[in-house]
Order: structure tokens, then C-alpha cells, then sequence
């Protein structure tokens, strides 16, 4: 019996001067979060001189964007807005588009999860030296070059590493108030001035609409509703609306609500207002966005 | 010395005779060299993280090859002839102890019982045992009878630069007292803050308790044993040639980052199962014993992994964050994708990966930022830490009668039933500072609308809220019962030895659903159907002494084998489904062999030939040409293992040995297997079996061009040199291994005809040679082999009271860390679903591993 205490307490003298402290690397269970104080997205050090308001970027590179061409830019310009655009349901990808008192613009990025870190309502300060502006069907973006497989090359999504020594997080604001627009008014707009803002359409109905059909799908692999009617162009379903034939709806295959049916009856949505060769194409960043008295 | 020395040699090369086994093809004990052995390998494995890089146990006392092969070659994770472990069973006292569901042997169960695991019995493939008809991959069977330990104490201390860095050890065995009793204990530690790869931890405690009553003279013994070995540790993740290129280190680990200054591991094993073993042996006669046993275990093995949602895989080895992502290193003709705008991504991405080591690790500090982002927009977790459980009750009770009818004939006989509980379920473990997340499939969402009752992964539960010890994704028993039969038959016949074995069985499995998933509502909440298989085989072995110390040796044996519960269900985190056409495993094998034995030279030559039909795989994975992550199973699979086996050891003086081994083997599939998946964004089955609505797609992935994949993860060639010197208490002993041949695990969907042609189509002209694939596009991904020299010297003391002994061993003492020991092909697509051509090529990156570089360990042990 002496023994077996004796075996026990050797034991004990193993467990208790044998283990190594891990508290340094893994043991932890519980890791406190890092307090995010300073932002470990972007480059915090950069200032905020040689700001343009986004009206007077565009202009200066006009005939770039309306001629679809590119331009590197090579001068020290930032750029100040707020984010009104994100992937957060997946219908915008690779794209966040930022808005100040003076217009929008699109700004492509190669990285998923962007509006975790770009959420409506950031205030951002964008360095464009050294990165390209181009039109894409006339809409202004801010990238970098990307050559097709024909050769063309536009200007595109820039790769993750490079954005983020472009940019630097400012903090939240107010989120920016969607301008309302009647459809029948649309021919009124601006595109120069007007595209990549965010607009709420109001008095649209959904051409296809009959409860089956959905916002956007593969044609290929997808039998719903009249998906064997539609085409993908770059990803997307364009949706028409009764109202305008120079405005449509365009949705990724890849958004969340990709699958939900069209709206029935007449509705507004809310939404970036994208200029493709002189037709509107609304972008709804998330579902909530569609306000149709089915919805509500 | 010299001539012998050359001799040897020359019958090593020459000789397409076949040396071989043994006089006596009984199952042996174990050699001094096992302890040894069983260190190296648990300090220098992964522990079944992922079971395929486990080594087969094996050891002889009669075949010089096997005796060392699985000691010498573990630092590359030699398989016995390259068969998978579950044809390597393992027992205690007599139970068998391979997990029910995968049939493979976990480590981890007796892991730092070193001095418990020493006591064991052991039989080749082709030799009779007395505990079952022996495994194709080798048979062990450790004793755990207290009574059968070594007596006194025992310390030892260690410290290692591997998996853990020290180690401490205490060991008692009270051996039978007057009154029959016998007791043992054992506790020992494993621990390392870092070990061998940065940024893991290692910390394992295990005990061992037992107690042994002798009753009636020894005419009865009970014995109870209990043990357990709660470790938690930490993982290296795998990584493609050219992470570890830009890191500059072969062993760079992308599992861990730094939070708050400190490195975390988002890969953390928790894995405990206290076992129990309760054993009666009954001598009934001189001549006759029964041995039963009642064997019950609680396995928890808990793995966590960093998940995404709604976001870039955030493990800094995903593709788009390789610099080859952007420029097309591999292709000059493709201008595309090398343009000067792609040159200067490379160059982006290249500096950020060499600029600083907190680039090419895992960024929490951004997870957590990006998590309280979407905090305040409502949203769920964007990045969380989620832990995959499987855990076990296992209970088996197994009994044997070993009768010796006379001096030449020996009979053996007995029976095993064992049931399996397997439950398999996801947890979240760490929302990394995020509120909440939703128990929704998002691979479905989008395929299906927001409020369709597809998206659920719990019907039950719709929209369940998950937050942390949760359970979400799946949930689900795997239920697996086996019985079975066995008889051993010995005889000596004069100059020949012989035994005739045979075994029955049957199983039954059965999956029960805990979640009701929104792909399959009605097919996966309870019980599945029950699979039913009645299995068995038959063996022969034999060896007669020719005389003059040369015996030849010759094995038979087929058996019909049930197929594991780890592959029969086709998609089990999501319906209640059995793969199509599931069939019990026909296993036909042979061995020839040769032994020559005198005063100073054993010498075997071994040839085995193994032939397998009706295999089934399973394997998940991400599939981009179905844009889903998608169940893979592989049915009516046929495999032939074969290859040439020597040992020499020549006893060069009474101290000094000189040791040659080899083999040159294959080991690969011999058709064509069927294939099945299913996409886990739609529910959606295709391939073999299912009618292929054309238009969707996807079509044409009947059949697996897998004909001629080998078996990955050791190396088919493998040869050593060793020189020993024991004397006056000192032991050295040198080492030099070679390694070649060694393939790594192929992926089943680039070997598909839809697959080549979606590769035609996005503009790679190679695809095709006139009619047929171009073979180098399928061609198996190789891990480089090579040269790896070891040593160990150790000294033994005796003192006045007890003794000691110290040991030094070093593996690679040359650091070569360029030996490939095993790794996997990518199963994505270098192109887009759009048929462009990416820059990255999958297919040119595969991932690996590699053995260590110079590592050794100290051990001083003190017996009193």
C-alpha cells in the first residue's frame, strides 16, 4: 500500500514541475480581441493633402473615361467619400463605390469581404498615384490594368495587396441619403455626373415578374422560371422594368438573392446608379434594398 | 570481413532468388529495439490528424527487413508495402483496437505508454498468431497485464526538438506479490511551447494504471488496466513549393498568426479517450488457455480549423495570395496573363510575402476587425473558429482459446464483438469577436433564395442561431457493429512448417441524423438504412528448412473485407445515403520468401504480390467546375501491391554489425474506378449511377481515369545501410537511408473527361494527343526522395543501485530537407468557370511536406 501512495505521489511531482507554460502560444482558449485601435486595414500613414472632390477627378480625366481608355495616374490626387457600395450580399464583387457632395465613383478591388472593413458609411481617403483610371462602358473606375484574352485591356481590379497601401480609414459617418428619382424622370439625369451615385428608383415593376422568376441565375445549370430565356453577361442577369428600356436591374448569378423571385407590382429600389454605354444598370447592393408592397 | 562484407553485397544485388522467413512463423516478442522505435515515431508524427500519415507498426524477430523498417524509415512515414493501416491490426490483449469506423490503429490511444507498449507479440502478414488471423500489413498485440511488466521503477527524462521538447516519464511495475497481486502505474508528460515547426505546441499527459490478481495457484488471472492521453496540440498546415520558397523555410507553417504579439494556432487537436480493459485468462489445462476480454473506450477528438463566410479564404496560402497568382510562371506563351501589369502584381505580392513574417501568417488582428465591422452591420460572423468533433464509445469483447494438442500441433480459436458509436459533429468554438452566426448552408444560398428550406442545414431548427459551443453544419451517429470468427491451425511436419487460418464476420452500419438538412429533408434526420456484410477469409502460410540455416517460406491468403463506415456513406454530413453499389473489398495476397541464417549472417529476400477489387474511396473537397464543394466517392476500384523485399545483417565481429535493407515496390490502382459526388451547394448527385440531365453541365464523370495513381505518403523505393557497434554497454549505430518513389495523393476530379474537356476549352492546347488525354496532364505528382542519415549512441550504467541509461539519437544528422515525405495534389482548376485561362497553376502546385531536418532527442533513463 506504501507503494501505491508512493507511485502517486511521484505522479503528482511529475505533473506539477513537468508542464510547460503554454500560455504564450496556445493554451489560451480565451484570446482577447485586439482593441482594432489602430486599423490593421490600409496605410494609416497616409495624409490628407492634394484632395479633389470626385466631381473635379472626373472631369479632369473625361475623355479617358468617356472614350473607355485608361489613364495611369501620376500626380499625387486623393480622393475623400464615403462608401455607399460593398459586397455584403455578393451582388457587388470586387467593387466598392464611394460618394462625396460631388459625384461617385467605382473603385475595383481583387479581395472578397471588402464591407467588413468598407461598410456603408466609411469615410475613406484614397491615394491614386500609380494606379490607372478608365471608363468601363463610360463608367468611371479606378484600378489597375487587366488584359483580355483578345488583347483589349481596361481597367480593372486592382490585387489586394496593392489596395490596401492606397487607402486609409477615416471612421464612420452618416451613411449617404439615396437622391429619389422618379423613373419617368430619368432621361433627365447626368451620366457624367450622375453615375455610381446611389439613387432610389421609385414607381418601377419588374418586366418578367410572375412570382417564378428570379433575380439571376446560371442559364447553363438553372431551370427555374424563364432562366433558359436569359443571358449572362459577365456574371450577370439584366432585368428590364416596364417603365424604361434604358434602365435595367443587373444582378450576379453569385448574389445572395440571386434566387429570389421579381418583385410583383410596382416598388422602388435603392441602389448604385451605373452607367453602361448610355444605359442605366442599377446595382441593389442587399435585399432589403427592394421596397415592393410584397416585401413589406 | 572483407570478402563477407562483399558477399553480402553481391547477394543483395544479384540475387532474384528470394531470401526469406523463418523456421518458426509464430508471433514473436518484441525486440529491445521497439521502445526505441515507438519514440521516435509519436515524437516525430502528426498522431493521426489526418490518419494517412501514420506509419505501420510492424517488427520481426525473423525477417531482418521488417524488424527494422518500421523504426528506421518512420522519419518519412514508411507504410509496410504501402498498404493502407487499416490492414495493420493492432491489439491488447487480444482485443482488436483499429478504430471501427476508419479500421485504422489511432496512435494517439497509446501515446507516452512507451514502457506498456514494449510488451508485444507480433506476427508478419504470412506468420500465425494467437490472437487472429494475422493482418496483411502485420499483426501486434500488446500485453497490458500488469503481472507481465518489467518490475521496479523507472524515470526517464527527455528532450527532443520535435513534435515536443521534453519529455518526463515514471514507470512502476510491482510484478506479483505473495498473494498474486501485481500493480503498475505509469504517468508521463509531453510537452513543447514550440515544436520542431513554428508555431505549434504540444501538451500530452498520459497514465496508466493497472492491477492484476492471480487466483487458484495461477490457474486464473484477472487483470484491470485504464489509461488515457488528454493532449492538446497544434498543427502545421501544407503548403505548395513555393510558399515555403518565399518563406525560405520548409517547414513554414500557415496554420498561426500573431494576436496580441503572441503566435495562435487556429489548428488546435484536443484528443483524449480514457480506455478500460478488463481481462480474464483462464489456464484450463497445461496445454490449453482461454483469454477473454472486455475492452470499453470514450474517445473525444476535437480538430478546430478558421472558417470564412461571405469572404477570400483568409489563410495567407490561399491562392490568390501566391505571387504566382498574378504572373503565369509556368507558361511563356500565355501573353495574358504575362503582362507587364501581371509582372508588377508578382512583384507586389512577392515583396509582401519576404517583406515580413506577420505577412505570411494569419492576420487576426484583421479577422477581429473585420468581425466587429460586420457586427455593426448586422451581419454574420465573416471569419470564426470552428472545431470538427468525432468522438467514440466503443466497447468490444473478445476472447481466445489457444490449445496445444502436442508438441508439433497448435490450434487457436476465437471470437470478437465489438460495437461503435462514432458521433460526428461541427461546434463553433471562437466567433473571433463577432455576435453571431446563422446554422444556413451558404454554399446553397444564392443557388437557392434566401427563405427556401434548402438552405438549412437544420430544418428542425430553422435559422438556428449559433454562437459559441454551438453545434452547426452536421451532426450525425455513425453506428458500426462487427462479430467475428477466427481459428489458427499450427503444425510441424518435419522439415516444414505450416498453419491454415480463417476468420468470419459481419457488420452492420448505419448512419443517425441529428440535424434534418434542407437538402435532404427527408433523408437525413434519424436512422439510415442498416448495411449489412457478411465477410471472412482464409490464409496459408508455410516455411521449410532446407537445412544448412536456409528456409524458404510461402503465404496464401484472400479474403472477402466490409467495407469501413469512414467510406460508405456518400455524403454523410448531409443525408443518410450509402455510396451506390457497396460492396464487401476482395483481398487476394502472396509471399515468397528466402532466409539464409548461420553464425554471422541473416539474410532474407522477400516477394509479395497483393491484389485488391471492389475498393471504395471517399474524399471531400472543393470542386471549381461545379463551383461547390462536393462529396467525392470512388467504387469498384482495383489496386495490386507488389515488390522485392531484402535484409542482410552481418555480424562483422561480436560487437560490430553491418546491416543492408531494400525494397522496390508498387502500389497503385489497376483500372479505372467509378465515380460519384455530390455538390453540397445543391444536394445534387452526378457521375456513376446517376442519369445525367444533359445541359446542366455537368456530365461525363462516370469513370476516374485513375489507372495507374499510386498509393502516396511513403516512398515505394527505399534502401539503408547500417553499421552497429554494441559493446561494454556503449551502443552506436549509424544509419544511411535512401528514399525514392514517393507520390503524393492524387486528385480524383482532374482525372475526369468533363474536367479535360473544360481544360480544352479555356485554351489549353495541350490537353489533348489526337484522341486521348495527353498522359502528362494526369501524370501523379512525385515528392522528391533522397538521402537521410541517422545516428544514435547510448551508454548503459550499472549502479550500485539500479541503472542508467542515456541515449543520444539524431535523425538527419545531414539535414536534407529536401525529402518530400507525402502531400496531395490540388483539386481546383486552373481556369474559370468563364473558360479563361488563371495564371496560377493548381495543377503545378501541389502541397507537401517534408521531413524534418536535423532533429534529435536526449534520453537518460534511471531504473531502480
Amino acid at each position: 500500500m506504501k507503494k501505491i501512495l508512493y507511485i502517486f505521489m511521484a505522479a503528482a511531482c511529475i505533473m506539477f514541475t513537468g508542464c510547460i507554460g503554454g500560455e504564450d502560444i496556445g493554451f489560451d482558449d480565451d484570446w482577447n480581441a485586439p482593441d482594432g485601435s489602430n486599423a490593421p486595414y490600409g496605410d494609416n500613414s497616409i495624409k490628407e493633402e492634394n484632395v479633389m472632390s470626385i466631381a473635379a477627378f472626373k472631369e479632369k480625366y473625361e475623355k479617358t473615361i468617356t472614350s473607355n481608355g485608361y489613364k495611369l495616374i501620376d500626380e499625387d490626387i486623393k480622393l475623400k467619400g464615403i462608401v455607399t457600395g460593398n459586397d455584403i450580399e455578393g451582388n457587388i464583387y470586387s467593387q466598392i463605390f464611394i460618394q462625396d457632395a460631388t459625384g461617385a465613383i467605382t473603385i475595383c478591388i481583387e479581395q472578397g469581404g471588402l464591407f467588413s472593413y468598407l461598410p456603408e458609411g466609411q469615410e475613406i481617403l484614397v491615394s491614386l498615384k500609380d494606379l490607372y483610371i478608365g471608363g468601363y462602358g463610360t463608367q468611371p473606375q479606378i484600378g489597375t490594368l487587366y488584359t483580355n484574352k483578345n488583347g483589349n485591356i481596361s481597367v480593372s481590379r486592382m490585387n489586394r495587396v496593392r489596395w490596401q497601401k492606397h487607402f486609409k480609414l477615416l471612421g464612420m459617418k452618416t451613411p449617404v441619403e439615396p437622391e429619389e428619382l422618379d423613373i419617368t424622370k430619368i432621361g433627365t439625369l447626368d451620366s457624367k455626373k450622375e453615375c455610381g451615385k446611389l439613387y432610389t428608383i421609385k414607381n418601377i415593376s419588374f418586366r418578367d415578374a410572375n412570382g417564378v422568376n428570379i433575380f439571376a441565375m446560371d442559364p447553363e445549370t438553372s431551370n427555374v422560371g424563364d432562366a433558359k430565356t436569359q443571358k449572362l453577361l459577365g456574371g450577370c442577369i439584366n432585368r428590364n422594368i416596364k417603365e424604361n428600356n434604358k434602365f435595367v436591374v443587373r444582378t450576379s448569378q453569385y448574389a445572395d438573392f440571386a434566387g429570389m423571385p421579381l418583385p410583383q407590382g410596382k416598388g422602388s429600389i435603392t441602389g448604385i446608379m451605373t452607367i453602361y454605354n448610355g444605359t442605366w444598370q442599377m446595382l441593389i447592393r442587399k435585399y432589403e434594398d427592394i421596397k415592393f408592397p410584397e416585401n413589406n | 570481413m572483407q570478402k563477407k562484407l562483399k558477399l553480402a553485397v553481391i547477394a543483395l544485388c544479384y540475387s532474384p532468388l528470394v531470401f526469406a522467413q523463418t523456421d518458426n512463423s509464430q508471433g514473436q516478442k518484441a525486440s529491445a529495439m521497439t521502445e526505441q522505435a515507438f519514440t521516435f515515431t509519436e515524437a516525430q508524427l502528426g498522431e493521426d490528424d489526418d490518419m494517412s500519415q501514420n506509419v505501420s507498426i510492424i517488427n520481426s524477430n525473423n525477417n531482418v527487413y521488417a524488424s527494422e523498417v518500421g523504426y528506421l524509415f518512420s522519419p518519412v512515414r514508411f507504410r509496410y508495402r504501402a498498404f493502407n493501416q487499416k490492414y495493420n491490426d493492432v491489439f491488447i490483449n487480444g482485443v482488436p483496437m483499429n478504430d471501427m469506423e476508419s479500421g485504422q490503429f489511432r496512435y494517439s490511444l497509446v501515446g507516452g505508454l512507451n514502457q506498456q507498449t514494449r510488451n508485444v507479440e507480433y506476427a508478419l502478414p504470412f506468420e500465425s498468431n494467437g490472437f487472429s488471423m494475422s493482418g496483411m500489413g502485420g499483426s501486434n498485440n500488446y500485453n497490458f497485464r500488469p503481472g507481465s511488466f518489467a518490475t521496479g521503477h523507472r524515470v526517464t527524462l527527455s528532450g527532443a526538438n520535435r513534435n515536443y521538447q521534453l519529455r518526463a516519464m515514471y514507470t512502476y511495475n510491482s510484478g506479483f506479490n505473495n498473494d498474486g497481486w501485481a500493480f503498475s502505474a505509469n504517468l508521463t508528460y509531453r510537452g513543447a511551447k514550440e515544436g520542431y515547426v513554428e508555431g505549434t505546441f504540444y501538451n500530452a499527459l498520459s497514465y496508466f494504471l493497472g492491477v492484476q490478481k492471480m487466483f487458484d495457484g495461477g490457474k486464473h488471472s484477472l487483470s484491470f488496466s485504464t489509461w488515457g492521453n488528454p493532449t492538446e496540440r497544434s498543427t502545421q498546415g501544407p503548403a505548395t513549393d513555393e510558399a515555403l520558397w518565399l518563406a525560405n523555410d520548409k517547414y513554414y507553417n500557415p496554420y498561426w498568426g500573431y494576436q496580441n504579439g503572441k503566435k495562435r494556432n487556429s489548428r488546435i487537436v484536443n484528443d483524449f479517450a480514457p480506455s478500460a480493459l478488463l481481462t480474464w485468462d483462464w489456464n484450463i489445462d497445461d496445454n490449453t488457455k482461454l483469454t477473454t476480454s472486455l475492452f470499453g473506450k470514450y474517445g473525444m477528438y476535437k480538430s478546430t480549423k478558421l472558417n470564412y463566410n461571405n469572404s477570400d479564404n483568409p489563410h495567407p496560402t490561399y491562392w490568390k495570395n501566391m505571387p504566382s497568382s498574378r504572373f503565369n510562371v509556368w507558361d511563356e506563351d500565355d501573353v495574358t496573363n504575362r503582362t507587364d501589369q501581371n509582372l508588377a502584381d508578382w512583384n507586389e505580392q512577392y515583396n509582401y510575402w519576404t517583406s515580413s513574417k506577420g505577412n505570411r501568417q494569419i492576420n487576426w488582428d484583421r479577422l477581429y476587425f473585420s468581425n466587429q465591422g460586420v457586427n455593426a452591420q448586422g451581419a454574420d460572423a465573416m471569419y470564426f473558429i470552428q472545431a470538427k468533433h468525432n468522438d467514440a464509445l466503443t466497447l468490444t469483447l473478445a476472447s481466445a482459446l489457444n490449445k496445444q494438442i502436442d508438441a508439433n500441433k497448435k490450434w487457436s480459436a476465437g471470437l470478437s464483438a465489438g460495437t461503435n458509436r462514432g458521433r460526428h459533429y461541427q461546434t463553433m468554438e471562437d466567433l473571433l469577436g463577432a455576435n453571431i452566426y446563422h446554422n444556413i448552408n451558404t454554399y446553397a444560398l444564392g443557388t437557392y433564395a434566401i427563405d427556401d428550406p434548402r438552405i438549412q442545414y437544420d430544418l428542425n431548427n430553422p435559422n438556428g442561431i449559433v454562437r459559441e459551443g454551438d453545434k452547426f453544419g452536421y451532426n450525425y451517429d455513425i453506428l458500426v457493429n462487427r462479430g467475428q470468427l477466427w481459428t489458427n491451425y499450427v503444425e510441424n511436419f518435419g522439415a516444414l512448417h505450416y498453419y491454415v487460418a480463417a476468420k468470419a464476420g459481419y457488420t452492420t452500419m448505419q448512419r443517425d441524423g441529428k440535424m434534418r438538412n434542407g437538402l435532404a429533408a427527408d433523408n437525413s434526420y434519424g436512422k439510415s438504412g442498416k448495411a449489412e456484410f457478411f465477410d471472412g477469409g482464409v490464409k496459408f502460410g508455410s516455411s521449410l528448412n532446407l537445412g544448412r540455416g536456409n528456409t524458404v517460406t510461402f503465404g496464401l491468403g484472400y479474403e472477402l473485407r466490409a467495407p469501413q463506415a469512414s467510406t460508405a456513406f456518400a455524403s454523410p454530413e448531409i443525408n443518410n445515403d450509402f455510396v451506390l453499389d457497396l460492396k464487401n473489398e476482395r483481398v487476394f495476397s502472396t509471399e515468397v520468401g528466402y532466409q539464409h541464417r548461420n553464425s554471422w549472417l541473416h539474410a532474407n529476400v522477400n516477394a509479395y504480390y497483393s491484389r485488391m477489387t471492389n475498393v471504395t474511396e471517399w474524399q471531400n473537397f472543393f470542386y471549381d467546375d461545379a463551383n461547390s464543394f462536393t462529396y467525392f466517392s470512388l467504387t469498384g476500384g482495383k489496386k495490386a501491391y507488389y515488390g522485392v523485399e531484402a535484409g542482410v545483417d552481418i555480424k562483422v565481429t561480436s560487437a560490430f554489425n553491418v546491416m543492408l535493407l531494400g525494397t522496390i515496390s508498387d502500389a497503385k490502382n489497376i483500372n479505372n474506378s467509378h465515380m460519384t459526388f455530390m455538390e453540397s451547394k445543391s444536394g445534387e448527385y452526378h457521375g456513376y449511377g446517376y442519369t445525367e440531365t444533359p445541359g446542366n453541365g455537368i456530365y461525363d464523370y462516370n469513370t476516374c481515369y485513375n489507372k495507374d495513381m499510386r498509393e502516396s505518403g511513403t516512398p515505394l523505393t527505399a534502401a539503408s545501410l547500417g553499421l552497429s557497434y554494441h559493446k561494454g554497454g556503449w551502443f552506436i549505430d549509424l544509419n544511411c537511408n535512401w528514399y525514392d518513389r514517393i507520390y503524393l495523393s492524387y486528385a480524383p476530379n482532374m482525372r475526369a473527361l468533363k474536367t479535360w474537356e473544360a481544360r480544352a476549352a479555356s485554351g489549353y492546347d495541350d490537353t489533348w494527343v489526337g484522341d486521348c488525354v495527353n498522359p502528362e496532364i494526369i501524370d501523379q505528382q512525385k515528392g522528391h526522395g533522397g538521402f537521410m542519415l541517422d545516428g544514435s549512441i547510448g551508454k548503459s550504467i550499472y549502479l550500485k543501485h539500479g541503472s542508467l541509461s542515456i541515449n543520444l539519437m539524431i535523425t538527419n544528422i545531414l539535414n536534407n530537407q529536401n525529402i518530400c515525405t507525402g502531400g496531395f495534389e490540388q483539386s481546383r482548376s486552373s481556369w474559370t468557370a468563364s473558360e479563361n485561362k488563371r495564371a496560377y497553376r493548381f495543377d503545378r502546385n501541389p502541397n507537401k511536406f517534408y521531413a524534418y531536418g536535423t532533429n534529435g532527442m536526449l534520453n537518460i533513463a534511471y531504473k531502480f
